[in-house]
C-alpha cells in the first residue's frame, strides 16, 4: 500500500480548502482526512489552511467494508448479529456476536474459515491488499493460543530429552504458529514433512542432532 | 435462499450484473442453481472447490437455521 501522502491546502473557507485537496488527491470527500494548520487559531486569519491526507480513512474503509458485508451475510443467513470490526497490525479483525450458535455447533471452524474466505475474495475484488481474520468472540484466538502452548511444551520436552517430536498434521497457519514458537530456542529447529497437500506435521528436533539444516 | 446465494456470488465476481439464481424444488430438497458470467466460472468455483465449498457451508447453516433442509447448491454453464 502506498505511504501516506500529505499535502497542503489553502482556502477562503473550510469547505474550500476541503475541496482544492479532495480535487489534488483526486478522492471523495468521505476519505479525506485534514487538520487545521496552526496558522488558522491566529487571531485575524483570513484565510483557512489545513493539511490534507488520505491513508487513514482508506483503512476506515476497509473495516467498514468487512463490517457490512458480514452483517448483510449474517441477516441474509437469519442470524442476528453484532459485527466488532478492527484494524490489527497490516490485518482486519472481525469478532461476530451471534445469538443462538445451536445451528453451527460442531461446524463452527468451518463456518468461520467459509466467512473468512469470503471476506478475502470480496478484499481482493475491492483491490484492498488486507486480508482479515473472522472469529466468533474469541474462538480462533483460544485456538491459537493453545497450538502455542502444545509447541511449547514440544519444545521442553525436546530440549530436555533430546529427542525428536512429530506434531499431529496441521494447516499451515497453525504450523507457521509453532515454528515461530520453535524458532525463539536457538538449540532447537523445525521443519514440515509431508506431501504437498493442505496438512503436513512439523516436526521439532534438537539443532546438534541435525546436520544439513539452515 | 435465492438472496443469500445472490449475495454470495455478486461478491466475488466481476460481473454481478450477470449472477442468475434459481430454485428448483425437488423430491429430496432444493436445488439451487447458480449461473454466472462465463469468465467468472473460476471465480466462483475457486481453487481446489474452495470458494464453492464456502458457499454450500454457509449455505447449508442459513437452510438448517431457517429449517429448510436439504438446500443443494450447484453451478450451472
Amino acid at each position: 500500500m502506498e505511504g501516506k501522502r500529505v499535502i497542503m491546502s489553502e482556502g477562503n473557507t473550510l469547505n474550500e480548502a476541503i475541496e482544492k485537496a479532495c480535487q489534488e488527491l483526486a478522492i471523495p470527500k468521505q476519505s479525506l482526512q485534514y487538520r487545521l494548520c496552526a496558522e488558522h487559531f491566529r487571531f485575524g486569519a483570513d484565510t483557512v489552511k489545513i493539511e490534507a491526507w488520505t491513508q487513514a480513512a482508506i483503512e476506515l474503509d476497509d473495516c467498514a467494508f468487512v463490517e457490512d458485508l458480514l452483517k448483510s451475510l449474517l441477516q441474509l443467513m437469519s442470524f442476528q448479529n453484532d459485527v466488532d470490526v478492527q484494524l490489527n497490525g497490516d490485518g482486519i479483525r472481525a469478532a461476530l456476536k451471534l445469538e443462538d450458535t445451536g445451528a453451527i455447533a460442531g461446524r463452527l471452524r468451518e463456518v468461520l474459515d467459509a466467512m473468512q474466505h469470503l471476506v478475502n475474495k470480496a478484499l481482493v475484488k475491492q483491490g484492498s491488499s488486507r486480508r482479515a481474520i473472522v472469529d466468533l468472540e474469541d474462538y480462533r484466538e483460544k485456538h491459537d493460543q493453545s497450538v502455542r502452548y502444545v509447541a511449547q511444551k514440544v519444545c521442553e520436552k525436546v530440549l530436555s530429552e533430546g529427542c525428536v517430536v512429530t506434531l499431529k498434521p496441521m494447516n499451515a497457519y497453525d504450523r507457521r504458529l509453532v515454528h515461530l514458537e520453535v524458532a525463539r530456542y536457538q538449540e532447537l529447529g523445525s521443519r514440515s514433512n509431508g506431501t504437498r497437500g493442505q496438512m503436513k506435521r512439523v516436526q521439532v528436533f534438537p539443532r546438534h542432532r541435525s546436520d544439513d539444516d539452515s | 435462499m435465492k438472496d443469500l446465494v445472490t449475495f454470495l456470488a455478486k461478491a466475488v465476481v466481476s460481473h454481478p450484473e450477470a449472477v442468475q439464481v434459481r430454485e428448483v424444488p425437488g423430491e429430496g430438497g432444493t436445488t439451487v442453481e447458480l449461473r454466472v458470467h462465463p469468465s467468472d466460472m473460476g471465480v466462483v468455483i475457486g481453487r481446489k472447490g474452495r470458494t464453492i465449498n464456502a458457499f454450500r457451508t454457509l449455505v447449508a447453516i442459513a437452510a438448517q437455521k431457517q429449517q429448510k433442509p436439504n438446500v443443494v447448491l450447484e453451478v450451472v454453464d
